[in-house]
């Protein structure tokens, strides 16, 4: 086991504005707790003869779309075979992704078992009543819900306790290091603008989704991906841990730039890894968008002049 | 000679510097296995893609450690913890590109064997595993103080234990290939046939296509075939012929409803699309109270007629019922399912007869359907 640890992160009183963007995500976390409405995630759509069902009517939606709009859809998506249940079943998990499909579930008339579209089609839309109640639909990211406020408000909402402890411990260590480095203002600035672009590498990637998406990792992959633009020279302390033995375990000064494969290849790596259509319940496409905009910002950092930098600091 | 903490060290950051860009590499083949198993549990191109991938790993892995070590006589790693790896025994300045290249090589094939061989780093004389000893190269650091030779009780114990694990390893491969080669002469490998989108308990050679779903269904209430096989026909029928889809697809969803609204649903469908047998048909099942009057004096369907067999026998019809079985034994795929119901018939005529035997004359046809019986089945 490694982590960074600075030695200027057990003064933590140095460094208000990253405590104020914890405590922050913190509240709304607890906010979003516990004015939570009914979850999706008991809909009979989710069971699965309702996915098969759902592929199937999903497989006469696609044969009813123009070429064009055919196209945008995966390869895989055209190319599964109507006779096996398996496959069927397969694409419609993906159906329920599909944004167009979905706002035209209800109205569209389909061929085959009336009983059976008639329950699923009322069941949709319950479906999209209850997703459209859950605050990581209204708070969170998707193509459905873009408003402006949308795109500050995700960098602060969070699924669940893991994903939002997890958040906080880097926000915390990377956080403090770019407010020693050039100030609180700048910490919020690169924050804000950081999740703005991750937000834009999330849609873009993913245009036609409903999956909303939370939390603040494209902000701290801004943050990352900043200093180690911003400080390439600098060594920063990682504490490792391989046994209890004596010189198994301490400290080791290792520089910035290590942070870039340790994360960023890392994101890519998994982004190209995922099927085309498909999530994987991490939005690397944000944390790469986020770490563009922070690797900018970084160069931008370092072409300023040194009374610029300073003036920065003791803001 | 350098700590073996050190050693592992390095090689933990070596783990965490290299194992993003080999992942960068070997990203598209993963994604493309993911999509073939994706539409397919057990997909071919799958598996190549997963084999592609690995070699790419391991050969990126290589060439990633061999460009380090050419260059800069260490892995990232091994810079980071003042580590270099230097010819042995003959010193030289650097390390040519074919030593590298066969360390590496090694080094990377070690895993292979589960890691095992990396415990020679520990046990051996100066800490040189296979990999340094077949590529000449020792492994020193540059700090004021060096490890010491392991103890001989260290060599020792390690060696007798890598010793033991090279023979537990040999055994089991052994063992695998009696398996795998057991299990090719069983045929367990042959291509199995792509699942048919009808219901494999009704071959396919035993009804025609035309009174399938009519057949299966009589099969269905008679207890031969399963709930799940009844569906799946009448799925078939529902979503392949789409608005033409016959009123007896619905029935048969109607019997196998979860709820008694679903039912209703399915039974209302069935009268909107035909009103005449089958509408009569899904009442009669229905509803308790129906009597077999409802299902008319000429039916069509397999499945009326059966009922109608049903009820016959019920009442002690037993020359009608006789004459239905034998009328629904012309469908080959019903010939054997409605045996015992045959059986029963003849049986209950029999009883019949000797009960009755002087009260009243036994008919010609009765007579003849019970010796036709007993012929049949050599019975006395």
């Amino acid at each position: 086991m490694i982590l960074p640890y600075t030695e200027d992160l057990r003064k933590y009183r140095s460094f208000p504005v990253t405590g104020a963007l914890l405590l922050l995500n913190f509240l709304i976390f607890i906010f979003l707790l516990n004015a939570g409405g009914e979850t999706p995630m008991n809909s009979p759509l989710l069971e699965e003869k309702a996915m098969v069902l759902s592929g199937r009517l999903y497989y006469q939606f696609l044969q009813s779309l123009p070429a064009e709009q055919l196209y945008l859809r995966p390869t895989w998506v055209r190319q599964v075979h109507s006779d096996d249940l398996e496959q069927v079943e397969v694409l419609g998990a993906y159906a329920l992704r599909d944004r167009n499909f979905m706002e035209q579930a209800s109205e569209q008339s389909f061929r085959g078992d009336q009983v059976q579209i008639e329950a699923w089609q009322k069941d949709v839309e319950s479906f999209k009543d209850s997703s459209s109640q859950q605050l990581a639909y209204r708070f969170g990211l998707t193509s459905l819900e873009s408003s402006p406020l949308s795109w500050i408000t995700y960098q602060f909402a969070h699924s669940g306790w893991m994903h939002l402890l997890s958040n906080s411990v880097f926000l915390a260590i990377i956080g403090a290091t770019v407010e020693s480095l050039c100030g609180g203002l700048s910490l919020v600035l690169i924050y804000t603008l950081g999740g703005i672009a991750g937000g834009l590498g999330f849609l873009l990637m993913s245009a036609h989704g409903t999956v909303p998406m939370v939390g603040a990792s494209a902000s701290i992959s801004a943050l990352l991906a900043f200093y180690c633009v911003a400080e390439p020279r600098r060594r920063i302390r990682y504490l490792y841990f391989v046994s209890p033995l004596p010189h198994h375990f301490g400290a080791i000064y290792l520089p910035t730039l290590l942070m870039i494969p340790l994360f960023l290849v890392t994101d890519a790596a998994s982004l190209w890894a995922i099927p085309e259509g498909l999530g994987s319940g991490v939005a690397y496409s944000a944390h790469l968008g986020g770490a563009f905009l922070g690797l900018i910002l970084g160069c931008a950092y370092r072409q300023l002049r040194w009374p610029q930098r300073q003036l920065l600091r003791d803001f | 000679m350098a700590f073996v903490r050190d050693r592992f060290l390095a090689f933990f950051l070596d783990f965490m510097i290299f194992s993003p860009v080999v992942s960068l590499c070997c990203a598209g083949f993963l994604r493309q296995a993911k999509t073939f198993f994706l539409l397919q549990n057990d997909s071919l191109e799958g598996y190549i893609s997963w084999a592609l991938m690995l070699v790419v790993a391991f050969v990126v892995s290589v060439l990633l450690q061999s460009a380090f070590l050419f260059f800069w006589q260490a892995t990232p790693g091994q810079l980071f913890m003042q580590i270099r790896v230097v010819n042995y025994p003959v010193p030289r300045s650097r390390l040519t590109l074919g030593q590298c290249l066969q360390r590496s090589l090694f080094w990377n094939m070690s895993f292979l064997l589960l890691g095992v061989p990396f415990l020679e780093v520990v046990s051996h004389l100066r800490r040189r595993a296979f990999y340094d000893r077949a590529s000449d190269t020792l492994v020193v650091t540059h700090k004021q103080v060096c490890a010491p030779a392991p103890l001989p009780f260290e060599t020792r114990m390690v060696s007798s234990w890598m010793h033991l694990f090279y023979f537990a390893m040999a055994l089991v491969a052994a063992m695998l290939f009696g398996r795998t080669y057991f299990l090719l002469q069983k045929d367990y490998f042959a291509q199995t046939e792509q699942k048919a989108a009808l219901c494999a308990e009704v071959p396919a050679s035993e009804v025609s296509e035309h009174h399938r779903l009519d057949a299966v269904m009589t099969l269905f209430l008679m207890n031969k075939v399963s709930s799940d096989c009844l569906v799946q026909e009448a799925d078939h029928e529902l979503w392949s012929e789409g608005d033409n889809a016959s009123a007896l697809a619905y029935l048969a969803k109607s019997l196998v409803a979860e709820t008694l609204t679903e039912q209703r649903k399915y039974v209302a469908k069935v009268c909107a699309l035909d009103k005449k047998e089958i509408c009569q048909l899904a009442h009669y099942i229905h509803d308790e109270d129906q009597g077999t009057q409802i299902l008319g004096e000429h039916p069509i369907l397999l499945s009326t007629r059966f009922l109608i067999l049903e009820d016959q026998l019920e009442n002690g019809h037993y020359m009608a019922a006789l004459s239905s079985v034998q009328s629904l034994q012309k469908e080959k795929v019903l010939k054997s399912a409605l045996e015992k119901r045959y059986v029963s018939a003849v049986w209950a005529l029999n009883e019949h007869l000797q009960h009755h035997h002087g009260r009243e004359p036994a008919s010609a046809d009765e007579q003849t359907a019970v010796q036709e019986f007993k012929d049949k089945y050599g019975v006395p």
